[in-house]
């Protein structure tokens, strides 16, 4: 089988696989050159969700709405159009806000992790004081939530505290000073005020004149909005170090009137930080670096969960729970499907789930649909909390000690998927 | 979604409306309705035939013509039926999103109670990308967004049809539409003193699912805006 073949049979098995999306259970693809509407595999509804499934698995938004005539009813004109799409280089136009990278069709080297680390809040919490603290009846968090204890940030400790603790083990690991980086990507659902988080953990760091700083916004997708910036960053060949840093201090933030005990009870503190460098000369391992990376905004649930300032500098926080839990488990399920089928990956080839982890109930719910080994996923939120961005931080952390040390022959990708307020959404996959 | 027009009306409840869905002799799509929106229409009705969510099924028999109402008045009238400001008081119950690929909405038949309402929106954008299949976003006041509902208004459809009609590159109909859209028809439905949608929920489909669907948009389009 020559290169043009093994393409086709690669695009017509994606082509089915958004196919079968939309056929019940059990239901055979239709053939080839069968048309999808009469003959019965697909109603008008569900037509048009195969095609945008097509377009996004392929990253060519707007494909078929760029062909002259009617769109593809057969799964050889779906491939057909891909395939001439494909030929001719046609890349998205991001009508819908998505970045999609091709398998095998890596135009960017990104950076490689060289350094990684985390830093959690000091004191350990049980969650029987939590519950105590915030008035709620025994076991709505234990048992509910699933949560042991949370980790906070001592009166002394805050965002640039963890934050700097965690970049500094980053910078120690990849054996990289603090004015080394060119950039610093820097993301926090808890900081606010200016100096930013990026200036003040730049002065904090002793930071080169010369780096640049950035603040990414997002709230738990944070982290991966970073990543995505990071990326796009690695095509100007002048930069060739990027610190990437999460901190987030709910109890700080969160002790307020306005915010329900069982909201609030579910966050602790944290920090991560990453180092990615182009080149790693020194570096003694095959490093991990950032693969396809999606994302967009599901405004539907957007009245989930709202957060606002009040009065007198209080959080005001209006959230309907399990709305939120149900829509979140949906995305990010979705997120992971999404991946898999643009990546071309299975399940089962990927070494680490870093999952965004509102608590350790839901984390389960999604790992059990989703059909994820428990020992894939690197558990947070049981014994820290909730850590907002910095969730998938910590998470990812413990994935790169388990697996970044391997020989790349040995160990799979890595997959993040996280959701946050609005409900913004994001999945990542580290090669 | 079948061929031909799903027809829903209004029953004075009280002081305010409810929404009754006369059904044809066979099926649920009338073959030809010789009525126009905003009429009065008297119906007998028959047994009740409705299955949930379908509540406002009604089978239907004698109907005659017996008046009109304004665009304005038929809004009001509306507004006073079943109406909810955000997408978790529309049915009563929970909503999904598609997992097939685009973001479709979808409830599941046996948790809905109604198939039906109305509400409130900050603006809308069709997309003409799978023309002659139209689909729509809408962003409610609440600040939500319903993303990729069939558009199965008739007059709107029919709009939009007359204007696909007149454009004599078949290829580039939809990147026109699109910017017709834009000039003309945007800035109208934006300016209208009201912006009100009618979201209904589809029959079952083959796995179980009802999908939201736009069913009415108000202000109706007009040929003057595009004059």
């Amino acid at each position: 089988m020559n290169s043009s073949d093994q393409e086709l049979v690669r695009i017509r098995r994606i082509v089915e696989q958004c196919v079968q999306t939309a056929l019940p259970s059990g239901e055979m693809l239709p053939d080839e050159d069968r048309d999808w509407i009469e003959g019965g595999a697909l109603d008008s509804m569900a037509h048009v969700e195969v095609l945008l499934g097509i377009e996004s698995a392929f990253g060519l938004p707007g494909l078929f709405g760029r062909c002259g005539g009617a769109p593809p009813v057969t799964t050889r004109a779906a491939v057909d159009i891909v395939l001439q799409a494909l030929a001719a280089g046609a890349k998205g136009d991001a009508e819908r806000g998505t970045s999609v990278e091709l398998n095998n069709h890596v135009s960017l080297r990104a950076g490689g992790f060289s350094g990684w680390g985390a830093a959690l809040g000091s004191e350990c919490v049980p969650i029987a004081r939590v519950e105590e603290e915030f008035h709620l009846p025994e076991g709505t968090l234990a048992k509910r939530a699933g949560i042991d204890s949370v980790r906070r940030a001592s009166r002394e400790e805050n965002e640039i505290f963890l934050a700097k603790m965690a970049a500094e083990r980053a910078l120690q690991m990849a054996s990289v000073s603090a004015e080394r980086p060119d950039w610093i990507i820097a993301t926090s659902e808890t900081f606010l005020g200016f100096p930013s988080f990026s200036a003040s953990l730049h002065t904090a760091l002793l930071a080169s004149g010369a780096c640049r700083l950035l603040d990414v916004g997002g709230a738990c997708v944070g982290l991966l909005n970073c990543f995505a910036v990071t990326k796009a960053l690695f095509s100007d060949p002048g930069v060739e170090c990027i610190l990437v840093v999460s901190a987030d201090v709910h109890s700080h933030r969160l002790a307020g009137e306005g915010v329900p005990g069982e909201f609030a009870g579910l966050f602790g503190d944290g920090a991560s930080a990453f180092i990615l460098q182009r080149s790693t000369p020194s570096a003694s391992f095959d490093a991990y670096s950032i693969g396809a990376s999606i994302g967009s905004c599901c405004g539907t649930f957007s009245s989930a969960l709202r957060i606002s300032a009040g009065a007198n500098a209080s959080v005001v926080v209006d959230f309907d729970g399990a709305a939120l839990a149900r829509a979140a488990a949906d995305r990010m399920e979705g997120t992971i499907c999404d991946l898999e089928r643009i990546c071309g990956l299975t399940r089962d080839s990927v070494s680490a789930f870093v999952l965004h982890q509102p608590n350790p109930r839901l984390v389960e719910t999604m790992r059990r649909r989703a059909n994820i080994p428990i020992e894939k996923i690197p558990l947070v939120s049981k014994t820290c909390g909730n850590l907002g961005s910095s969730t998938c931080g910590v998470a990812l952390c413990m994935a790169m000690d388990a697996h970044a040390l391997k020989p790349r022959s040995a160990r799979g990708p890595i997959l993040l998927a996280a959701v946050s307020p609005g409900m913004l959404w994001g999945g990542t996959v580290l090669n | 979604m079948s061929d031909g027009f799903c027809v829903i009306g209004l029953e004075r409840n009280g002081q305010h409306f409810r929404s009754l869905r006369p059904l044809p002799r066979r099926g649920y799509a009338w073959r030809s309705f010789p009525y126009r929106r905003a009429d009065k229409v008297a119906f007998e009705f028959l047994a009740a035939v409705a299955i949930p969510p379908h509540t406002e099924d009604r089978g239907t028999a004698n109907d005659r013509k017996v008046g009109f109402v304004s665009e304005s008045e038929l809004v009001g009238s509306l507004r006073q039926a079943e109406v909810a400001p955000s997408v978790k008081g529309m049915f009563g119950c929970d909503v999904h999103v598609s997992r097939r690929g685009g973001e479709a909405i979808y409830v599941l038949p046996a948790e809905a109670t109604r198939s039906i309402c109305g509400c409130d929106i900050a603006s809308i954008r069709f997309t003409f990308h799978f023309y002659p299949k139209i689909r729509a976003t809408v962003v409610l006041k609440s600040g939500e967004r319903l993303e990729s509902l069939p558009l199965v208004d008739a007059d709107w459809t029919e709009f939009i049809n007359v204007l696909a009609e007149q454009m004599d590159d078949p290829v580039r109909i939809r990147s026109r539409l699109d910017g017709l859209f834009k000039s003309l028809v945007y800035p109208q439905i934006q300016s209208s003193p009201f912006r009100f949608v009618r979201i209904g929920l589809c029959r079952p489909d083959r796995e179980g699912l009802c999908w939201f669907m736009l069913d009415s948009l108000f202000p109706l389009p007009k040929k003057s805006w595009l004059e």
